[in-house]
C-alpha cells in the first residue's frame, strides 16, 4: 500500500481544512466507486505498450477493452501527438530497434534524450526493411524455399517484440516489388506485392 | 453578467457559491443556465462536496485561459502542482467528478495524472485500485502472464 500513497504530500492540508477531513474519509472509502469502461478507456490510452501489456493482466474485461478499435485508434492518436524516431540495425543475425522522441524543432538540441531499446528480433537471412506504420515494421525475408529463393514479408512490433510472416506471392517472377501502408478508411494495414519480369526496367 | 452568483450544492449538503463564468466551466452546469432560466442554486448530485472543492479551485485558475505562453507555462505548473496533492484514490474521485460535471480540462488533466501514477504498477495493484475482479482462472492467469511476459522485465534493455 505503501507505493499506492506515493502522491499524497503533506501539504494536502493547506487547500482547505475541508479536504483534510476528506483525505481520511477517502482512505476509508474501500472501491466503492467503480469507473466506467469510457474513463478506463480514458487513462488506458495514455500508457506505454509495456504498462498496457501488463494490464492485460488484470482481468478478462480489461484484456476486451485493451482489444477494442476504438482503443487502439485513440492510443494510436496520443502516440502520434508525442513523435518518435526509430532506428533499426541487422547485426549477428538479429534486428535491434531503438527508438526516442523526436525534438521539437529541427535546430541542434544538445539536451540530452534517453534512448528506449525495443525488442530485437531473430532473422537468418539478408531482409531489407519495407516500410514504417504507426510503430509497425515491414520486413522483406528472403527465404529459401523448395529450391528457390521467396520474398516473405513479416510485420513485427518492435515495441511488443510480436512478429507475423505472411505468405509468400505465388510467382514464377523472382522480381517482386512491395509496399506497406494503412488504409485509414477500412482502418487496416496492407501489402501491396507486385511481381515483374527480371529484366524489366 | 459575469458578476452574478451562483450556489453549486453537492451530495452532501455543502454550498460553494461562484461567480457565474466559474459555474459554466462546469458544461453540466453551463447547460443548465444555457434554458435562460433564473437558476441561483444548482444541486450536484453526483458528486460530494470535499471533490466539488477541488473542482471549482481547477475552474477559477482556469477561469481566464489566455494564449500567451507565459500564461500556458504559468497554468501548466499550476496543474502539477495542484495534482501533486492528491493520492490514487481521490485522483479516481476526481476523475468521475470531471466527467459528471463536464470539465474537459480537467478530465484531460486527471487521466494523465492516474496513467503516469499507474504505468509501474502490477497487475495486482491495478486491481486493487480499480476495484477490479479478477475473473481470469489460475490456468487462465498464468497463459495471459506468459504471453505478457516480456512486459515484466525490467531489465529488458537488448544492446547490440
Amino acid at each position: 500500500m505503501k507505493t499506492l500513497q506515493q502522491h499524497v504530500s503533506e501539504d494536502v492540508s493547506t487547500i482547505s481544512q475541508r479536504n483534510t477531513r476528506q483525505k481520511t474519509s477517502l482512505n476509508n472509502l474501500e472501491n466503492s466507486l467503480p469507473i466506467p469502461v469510457d474513463l478506463i478507456v480514458e487513462i488506458l490510452s495514455r500508457l506505454s505498450v509495456k504498462s498496457i501489456a501488463r494490464c492485460r493482466c488484470v482481468s478478462k474485461l480489461w484484456t476486451s477493452v485493451l482489444r477494442r478499435p476504438d482503443f487502439t485508434e485513440l492510443f494510436l492518436t496520443r502516440s502520434l501527438a508525442r513523435p518518435q524516431i526509430l532506428v533499426a540495425y541487422q547485426t549477428n543475425g538479429e534486428f535491434f530497434f531503438s527508438s526516442w522522441p523526436q525534438p521539437r524543432s529541427l535546430e541542434v538540441n544538445s539536451s540530452p534524450v534517453s534512448i528506449n531499446h525495443l525488442k530485437r528480433l531473430p532473422f537468418s537471412g539478408p531482409c531489407k526493411i519495407l516500410g514504417l506504420v504507426q510503430g509497425l515494421v515491414c520486413l522483406i525475408d528472403r527465404r529459401f524455399l523448395n529450391g528457390r529463393t521467396r520474398t516473405v514479408p513479416v510485420i513485427c512490433n518492435p515495441s511488443t517484440g510480436e512478429s507475423l510472416s505472411l505468405s509468400t506471392m505465388k510467382t514464377r517472377r523472382c522480381n517482386v516489388i512491395s509496399f506497406f501502408g494503412y488504409d485509414p478508411i477500412e482502418k487496416q494495414y496492407k501489402i501491396l506485392s507486385m511481381s515483374r519480369p527480371r529484366y524489366e526496367i | 453578467m459575469s458578476s452574478n452568483k451562483i450556489v453549486l450544492t453537492s451530495s452532501d449538503g455543502e454550498s460553494f457559491e461562484v461567480e457565474e463564468v466559474v459555474a459554466r466551466k462546469l458544461q453540466i452546469v453551463g447547460h443548465m443556465l444555457e434554458d435562460d432560466c433564473v437558476i441561483n442554486e444548482i444541486p450536484l448530485q453526483n458528486v460530494t462536496g470535499d471533490i466539488l472543492s477541488m473542482v471549482i479551485e481547477y475552474c477559477k485558475t482556469h477561469v481566464d485561459e489566455e494564449e500567451s505562453e507565459e500564461a500556458q507555462t504559468k497554468l501548466k505548473t499550476w496543474d502539477e502542482e495542484f495534482m501533486k496533492k492528491f493520492d490514487i484514490k481521490t485522483l479516481l474521485q476526481i476523475i468521475l467528478a470531471a466527467n459528471y460535471l463536464n470539465v474537459k480540462g480537467l478530465l484531460d488533466l486527471v487521466s494523465q495524472t492516474i496513467a503516469d501514477t499507474i504505468k509501474d504498477y502490477t497487475p495486482e495493484q491495478i486491481r486493487e485500485v480499480f476495484g477490479v475482479e479478477n475473473d481470469y482462472t489460475e490456468e487462465e492467469e498464468a497463459e495471459v502472464r506468459k504471453e505478457n511476459a516480456w512486459a515484466f522485465d525490467e531489465a529488458d534493455t537488448p544492446k547490440p
